[in-house]
Formats: C-alpha cells, structure tokens, sequence
C-alpha cells in the first residue's frame, strides 16, 4: 500500500476511534498525521521487537492533543494492537486517553512505544532533552506552535543550544492556530520561528507537513547542531467545514457528529 | 455563566483599575466579548503561559490595579503554583485567579486536566481567599466579593455543567440549601450537584439531611460548623478534591481540637494511581464510590434508630468480591412525622 492510502486509512481510523470513544481533538491529530507517520515508518528505529527496550530511539508527542493520531499510526505501524483502539478513552481501567497512563513501565508491553504520557503542554520538550542527554540514539519532539508560548520549552531549547545535542531534533507542527483563535491573534509565535531557533543554535529546516518525501528528506539530513524542522501545516484541512459551523474551540476539541464524520470521510477519500 | 460575567465587565467599563489576564484554553468566549474587543490593553491575553499569566498579573496589581486571571483550574493552581505562593500571596497582591474546568469535570481528558488538588494547594497559602462556588448564584455572590475585598484570591468554578438551585447565599461562606436534623453534608464547588442528588435520594429513604454548599474553604466558618456539632449531628463531607488537605480533614481535626466529636464521613476523590479514563458519571463513581455512600451513611448514623449496619466489601480495584449481586435489606425507621403521631417502619431495598 502506498504511502497516501495508508495515511488515508489512518485519517478514517482516526474518525471511527474519535467517534466510537465520543470524543474530539480530530483536527490536532491530523494535522501532524503525515508527521508522526515519517517518523514512526521511515525515521525513528522503532520495531516491535526493540519497542520495551530502554536503549532505542525516541519519538515524544509534547503536543498532547495528537495523541489520537498517535495511537492510530502506530495501529498502522504495528506497534500497538489495533483492538486497544476500541478502549480509547473509554470508561475503564488503562484505558487510552491524552495521559496514556503507564507508559514509562516497561511492565507494560501493549503501550512501548509509546515514550512519554503528557497531558499537558509545554512538558515534552524537556523530557525529551533529558531522553536525549548522554545518549548515542537519536530523540525526537513533536511540539505544536502554539504550545511554544509556555516558558519551559525555551528553557529546553537554550539547554540542548547550548550543549549542542546534536541527537535531539524538534519538529514544530506550525498550523498557527490553538483552540481560542489564529496563534497570532493571541501570541504570535510563529512569526521569526526560524531566526529565534537559529539563535539558540539550532539549524533549522522548514518544509510542507503534509508531503511525507519532503518530511522525510529534511528528518534525514545530518547536522552537527540540535535540529529543528519547521513544518508547516494546516489543522483540520479534511475537515474546514466543520470549524465554520461549530467555531474555534469545539473544532479544536469537540466530538463530530455522524453527518460531520460522514462529510469529513468523503473529503478524505477525494485527497 | 458568561452572563455573570457581563457584570464584572460592567463594573470594569466604570473602573479602569480593573484587568484581566486571559490563558488561552478556558473554552469561554470570554476573549471574544464586547468588553476585551474594546480594551484590549486591560483584557490581556497571554496564550498558552500560565506562568507568565500569573506574575504578570502580580505586576499590574502592584501598581494599584485589581486583576483577574483566568485560565483552566488544574493548571493555574499546578503549574504556577510558585508564582502564585510568591508573586501573589505572599506579596498580597491584589490578583484574583479564576480557575474554570474545576474537580473531574474534564472526566475524558484524563490526570493532567482533573483539578483534585487545586482547591487543597490554595489554601495552604498565606492571605489567599479561596472560593469554590457550586451554583450561578453563588458563583455571582463570590465575584461580587471579589471586587470588594482587597488581597489574593483563587475562585474554582465548574463552567461546564453550572447548577441553578435557588437559595440564599449566606455571606458567612456556608449557603445552607436544605434544612434536615439527621445529618449534615458539607458539599463544595463542584460536588454541590451529586451531594443535592445524594440529600434527594436519602430523603427518599426516610431520612431528613441538612445540605450544605460550602463556597469558601478559606477563611472557614467554623462558627457554623460549631452548631452543628452542637446538634451532634453527623458530618458527610462532599468534595471533588483528595482527601490531602481537604475540608473533610479539616473538619475532622477542628473537632478533635475542640473535643466535640461526632461521626464524618469523607466522600473524597481517592487517592489511586489514577490509571483509569471515563466519563464524568463513571469517573465520579469510580473515584468517590457514589453508589455507596447512601448505605455508608446509614451506617453513619446511631444505630439504635434502628438501623442495620451495612458493610460492602470490594476488592482493590473497587469491584465487589461477592461473585453474585448483593441484596442487603435495610430496616429503616421511618423519621416521626411533625405530629409526632405517625411511626411507620419501612422497609428498604438497595442493590449493589
């Protein structure tokens, strides 16, 4: 199966988690879709067999709301069982949810490769400095661009700056926008991304964060620097129509119902 | 609950010594109110940075301003906590912060959104007032105050399912709702909806509950709490916060301190490794073991009304360990009608 009908098939099982557990946060999670799917697939080592080990490369989701679109890929990837999806967010015991209960137990082999459970913003970063530190493997940080407003993560990117962990790449899922409004209508964040990395020591790539070979050229490039990848992306693309009926915040975290999850399935298939 | 809003808006547009401090998340519109689209220097929005949001505010108020901070309650009490131990309570600067979203309300989001323990952590600070009002009046009343009163303050407040019940707020921080001689529940923020539930339901059974809605954990009004000790009427205290610092414990101690006790009962949030996700209803049971507390509280209460004392015994994920469902009969004793006339038995059937 190619590559765009696997990310279709993720963007539908998205849907029917999303709609079956009666929950929202659909837009968050596609927008860093084709993300999550380069690194999981075509970057990261992760495989089934390493996944419980301690020493392998690390992929941290700090923007937490993509933790469907995690889930899902993984699903696809096969590093998760397809039937936990039925349990996502559901009313039971470890079940899956934003804060992925237990997954640093390497007890727990169902969730191993799933690296950090973060419920809330502007943590990732700074656990994913200290995955990275000392560390021959390589760490990877999805963050969005609003969620680069709280203060610890530049507390993170000054440290892994300054001492040049190169094995530490950051890749800013830049769809401008978080669940009251356009991120520069509240604070603009985005605007010089590139130059404020650059001046902490970060070299710096931007791409499309929709176009898998483009992700996953930048993700392959070699530098001597701690790498960040600005992708630019568009939040909920598959699904514009619904933010014009219902508004910014239930796009961002509302539930569709069965005719918004009907159109929005169409206008998957048409990609 | 944003009409209520309008009033300190209201009250804004005369003063304009009044800010507020926006954190981007707290689903409320509020941003897009005619009020902050008019003065966009004194509706502030910060974005995703309650840290920030916190000392900022901090800094406005001492230059002479009142400022409100408004943001999700689990992460302005967490996650600024040290700016507002610092910047605002021991500064006494006058900044109050408006946590929405407040106890499990945020049920499917998981640990990380809950606000169990924002309520128990403000109130361990110094100068801090902090209110959890559990109804639109009272959560008018508190703002009310809130302009008045000079100082820090944190108000907890549950936005997402507001409960219209129509009582008189009491100034003194203790609403009472109902009026029993029984017992007492001592419900606050947003455990005052299940605890009018549970007084409904124990009226039901034949008991007379006193319902009480307590908006302002700190400063308490032991005072109240005095009398009802007095009456030496059993405490059920109801709050979607853990039990660590809690108005249950504090009750608790008081009593000890003052060497009236009766028997309480702490219907709290459990203290777990919270490894579980669910609905508000489902999480509320899960957490707080709803289905039992009327039969708790049965037991709570004198037997020699009359009255079995019913143990349920669970396993340590709360499931029952009787393999079949347990009937357990409970002989009620129906309470003495006003004329004193009519002693009916009942008898009561609950199923677990």
């Amino acid at each position: 199966m190619s590559d765009l009908e696997r990310i279709k098939q993720i963007k539908k099982s998205v849907l029917m988690t999303a709609f079956h557990a009666k929950v929202g946060h659909i837009p968050s999670s596609f927008s860093c879709l084709e993300i999550l799917y380069v690194l999981y697939n075509k970057i990261a080592h992760i495989r089934k067999d390493n996944a419980a080990d301690l020493d392998r490369d690390r992929v941290v989701i700090s923007k937490e709301h993509a933790r469907l679109g995690q889930v899902c890929v993984l699903a696809d990837a096969g590093l998760l069982d397809k039937k936990l999806l039925e349990h996502f967010m559901a009313n039971e015991d470890a079940a899956l949810g934003h804060d992925l209960y237990n997954v640093v137990r390497a007890e727990n082999k169902d969730l191993a490769a799933v690296d950090v459970a973060s419920g809330a913003l502007g943590h990732g970063l700074s656990v994913g400095v200290g995955l990275a530190w000392d560390n021959p493997h390589h760490v990877f940080v999805v963050v969005g661009d609003a969620e680069l407003q709280e203060g610890t993560n530049w507390e993170a990117i000054m440290f892994a700056g300054f001492h040049q962990m190169k094995n530490l790449t950051i890749i800013v899922d830049e769809n401008s926008q978080q669940i009251d409004e356009y991120t520069p209508h509240i604070l603009d964040i985005s605007s010089n991304l590139k130059k404020k990395f650059e001046v902490f020591g970060f070299e710096v790539l931007e791409c499309d964060g929709h176009d898998v070979q483009a992700l996953e050229k930048c993700l392959k490039v070699q530098t001597d620097k701690p790498k960040a990848l600005i992708a630019k992306t568009i939040k909920g693309k598959e699904c514009l129509f619904w933010r014009e009926e219902v508004g910014f915040g239930y796009f961002h975290a509302g539930p569709m119902n069965e005719d918004q999850l009907r159109k929005t399935m169409e206008k998957i298939e048409k990609c | 609950m944003l009409d209520v809003f309008n009033f300190l808006f209201e009250a804004a547009e005369k003063d304009e010594n009044i800010y507020f401090v926006y954190v981007d998340g707290a689903v409320t519109r509020l941003f897009s109110s005619e009020f902050a689209l008019k003065h966009p220097n004194r509706f502030i929005k910060v974005g995703i940075a309650e840290n920030n949001a916190v000392s900022l505010a901090a800094g406005l108020a001492m230059r002479g301003k009142t400022v409100y901070v408004i943001g999700l309650a689990a992460y302005m009490a967490g996650r600024s906590y040290e700016q507002i131990r610092l910047d605002v309570a021991y500064n006494h600067a006058n900044v109050k912060i408006i946590g929405f979203i407040s106890g499990l309300s945020s049920s499917k989001a998981g640990y990380s959104h809950w606000a169990i323990d924002d309520v128990n952590l403000m109130r361990m600070l110094p100068n801090m007032t902090v209110a959890t009002p559990g109804t639109e009046n009272e959560w008018k009343a508190v703002l009310e105050r809130s302009l008045k009163h000079k100082g820090p303050m944190y108000i907890s407040y549950n936005n997402g399912n507001p409960m219209k019940l129509s009582y008189s707020v009491d100034k003194s921080g203790i609403s009472t709702i109902m009026e029993g001689s029984d017992f007492a529940i001592m419900s606050l923020g947003s455990a005052v909806n299940e605890a009018n539930k549970l007084a409904n339901q124990m009226i039901e059974l034949g008991y007379s509950p006193t319902l009480l809605s307590c908006y302002l954990p700190k400063p308490f009004c032991f005072e109240k709490i005095e009398k009802i000790l007095d009456q030496k009427m059993p405490i059920v205290t109801f709050e979607e916060q853990l039990s660590s610092g809690g108005v249950g414990e504090m009750i608790a101690s008081f009593m000890a301190q003052k060497r009236k006790v009766v028997p309480i009962l702490s219907c709290h949030v459990e203290e777990s490794e919270f490894n579980f996700i669910g609905n508000i209803p489902w999480l509320r049971e899960k957490t707080m073991h709803l289905s039992q507390v009327p039969a708790r509280i049965v037991s709570l209460i004198k037997p020699s009304k009359g009255i079995v004392n019913v143990k349920v015994s669970t396993d340590k994920k709360g499931h029952l360990v009787q393999k079949w469902y347990l009937f357990h009969i409970i002989l009620l004793l129906k309470k003495r009608r006003k004329n004193g006339k009519d002693k009916r038995y009942l008898f009561g059937l609950i199923r677990f």
